[in-house]
């Protein structure tokens, strides 16, 4: 392995995160949105993380992604033995290769002025410069990409305006999942989208998880959809994990706390 | 009570509603579901006249109590909204004045349509929080718009929708922007609220699973047309049109298995017919 101080593949734990707290600075005081929130991801496993508005949940994923810092607690990520706060920029830049983010707003997160390839492309650029060099090759890499998230080629010049909000997404995976990363985490990525691009999508990163055996971070508020992806569940609310579920049916059967249930009940089945 | 005929609406050239035709009664709850750009939101639009500079009603009549709002001009029509039609939109925020105290709004709401004065204001909002879940009524008065939740925000957006107690509520995508607990929440209150008020609604959705909960009677739309209408159940158990299939199959459930979805060519082949359920037929006879 590249990085240094990585173990071998078998014995991976892509992070293990150790008690956990944030606090958003408020004009008076600070406001807790984790606390002590400890809980592993292992290779190739997908985690949940559930809740509903202001539960915490997004905040976890932007600590784990890097995209805040001065958390208390320990994030260690790849079996990394150096704390994610205690690394060097260079080491984080390594480390930060094989983790990638997946957002909400699927057009807020590409740039208005590039093509959907150019965007895509941008997923290789920062970290491969050899192949971000070679043109050609570079292009052809971005193609196979954009047949993997279901887009054909007649795609790769459009601007992401001219994208619905289900093929912007998919653009948007397939910048994430262009260096077959080790952990994605995808931040509520079907909330803004209708339930028939939602199942769209959903499959796409069932597939995706199981053809590229990575690991990931599916932040979620809708319990029924977790379900089928998740192999395993984490429930928070107010900033606090309160229950650890296996995922699949057996999550519904094996819902203990009051909090869990009202999640379940909130969930609109259809008769 | 309110019926939609044969109504086409273009937006410049774009033909967008094809011949739509609903009924809906006295006290009912019909909800219109399809997906981004199937032409729901337009359909509610044409009915609030709010389509806009672009958007213009070709053929086709919408009648309301016995008037054709299509005949109306913008003071009629002005008149008739807020107070005897009114809408909830899916954003709150964009709903409500972020400059004004939510008392201050709802004492203007009222007072376009009748005269009163701010303690007989005060009295009804107070009475619709309360119906809408809200403990302390006096604090939820005297804050602004941006410092409530979203799912507060949407509640007190509904609460002043219906204060001239309207008889149609229209709603387009009410919980959309709502978490599922809240959601939940949301709707339990619009139920009650019908009960209470005996307010007729149109909802407009594209979540299945709210359909299921609410409605009286659905209609389905796919590419601007209304390719399914009739009674919820029906619907539900026995979809005829391959579209409303796959919308139903694509509802996350609680049985751990990914939701699909799968276009399928049969579903633009078809989409000029209409699938009635038998009630309706039977209705019709």
């Amino acid at each position: 392995m590249g990085i240094d101080g990585v173990k071998g593949i078998g014995d991976m734990k892509i992070a293990e995160i150790r008690n956990l707290s944030y606090s958003y600075r408020e004009n008076c005081g600070q406001k807790k949105a984790v606390s002590n929130v400890s809980f592993d991801i292992d290779e190739g496993e997908c985690l949940g993380l559930i809740g509903e508005s202001g539960s915490g949940k997004s905040t976890i994923g932007s600590l784990i992604g890097n995209f805040l810092t001065g958390y208390e607690g320990s994030i260690h990520l790849m079996s990394n033995e150096k704390e994610l706060a205690d690394m060097s920029k260079k080491e984080r830049h390594d480390l930060y290769r094989d983790i990638q983010v997946v957002f909400q707003n699927p057009w807020q997160s590409f740039p208005p002025n590039m093509c959907v390839g150019e965007g895509i492309a941008e997923g290789v650029r920062y970290y491969s410069r050899g192949l971000a060099s070679d043109q050609k090759k570079l292009k052809e890499k971005v193609l196979e990409t954009m047949h993997l998230v279901g887009l054909s080629e007649s795609y790769y010049q459009k601007k992401c305006r001219e994208l619905s909000g289900g093929e912007c997404q998919r653009a948007a995976i397939g910048r994430a999942i262009i260096r077959s990363p080790r952990l994605l985490i995808c931040d509520e990525v079907t909330s803004a989208l209708d339930v028939s691009i939602q199942a769209q999508i959903m499959q796409l990163l069932f597939s995706l998880k199981k053809e590229m055996g990575m690991a990931m971070l599916f932040i979620s508020h809708d319990l029924a959809l977790v379900g089928g992806i998740c192999d395993r569940v984490c429930v928070l609310h107010d900033g606090q994990l309160v229950e650890e579920l296996p995922g699949g049916r057996e999550m519904y059967e094996k819902a203990q706390r009051p909090y869990t249930r009202l999640l379940m009940k909130s969930v609109l089945d259809i008769i | 009570m309110f019926s939609v005929e044969q109504l086409y609406v273009n937006y410049g050239e774009k033909e967008i509603l094809h011949d739509v035709d609903l009924q809906v009664a006295q006290e009912e709850i019909v909800m219109i579901v399809g997906e981004s750009g199937s032409g729901k939101s337009t359909l509610v639009r044409s009915i609030m006249g709010l389509l806009g500079e672009e958007g213009h009603i070709t053929k086709g009549n919408i009648v309301f109590q016995g008037v054709n709002l299509c005949q109306l001009n913008k003071k009629q029509y002005r008149e008739l909204r807020g107070s005897r039609i009114a809408m909830v939109f899916q954003q709150p925020e964009c709903s409500l004045d972020p400059t004004q105290t939510i008392h201050r709004q709802f004492y203007e709401a009222m007072n376009v349509h009748r005269k009163v004065n701010v303690q007989e204001a005060e009295q009804t909002a107070k009475r619709l929080l309360g119906m809408l879940g809200f403990r302390e009524q006096e604090t939820i008065l005297s804050k602004y718009p941006f410092e409530l939740s979203g799912g507060m925000a949407q509640r007190v957006a509904i609460a002043l929708a219906v204060v001239n107690e309207p008889a149609f509520l229209l709603a387009d995508e009410p919980t959309s922007a709502l978490d599922v607990v809240v959601q939940k929440q949301t709707l339990d209150m619009i139920l009650d609220m019908r009960q209470k008020l005996h307010m007729t609604m149109l909802m407009v959705t594209h979540n299945m699973g709210v359909v299921a909960y609410v409605a009286d009677k659905v209609g389905v739309m796919h590419h601007g047309h209304l390719v399914e209408w009739g009674k919820k159940t029906e619907i539900l158990k026995n979809p005829q049109h391959p579209y409303t299939r796959e919308l139903i199959r694509a509802i996350p459930t609680m049985n751990g298995i990914l939701p699909q979805y799968q276009e399928t060519p049969q579903m633009k082949g078809w989409k000029n017919k209409v699938w009635y359920s038998e009630t309706h037929w039977a209705l019709m006879a």
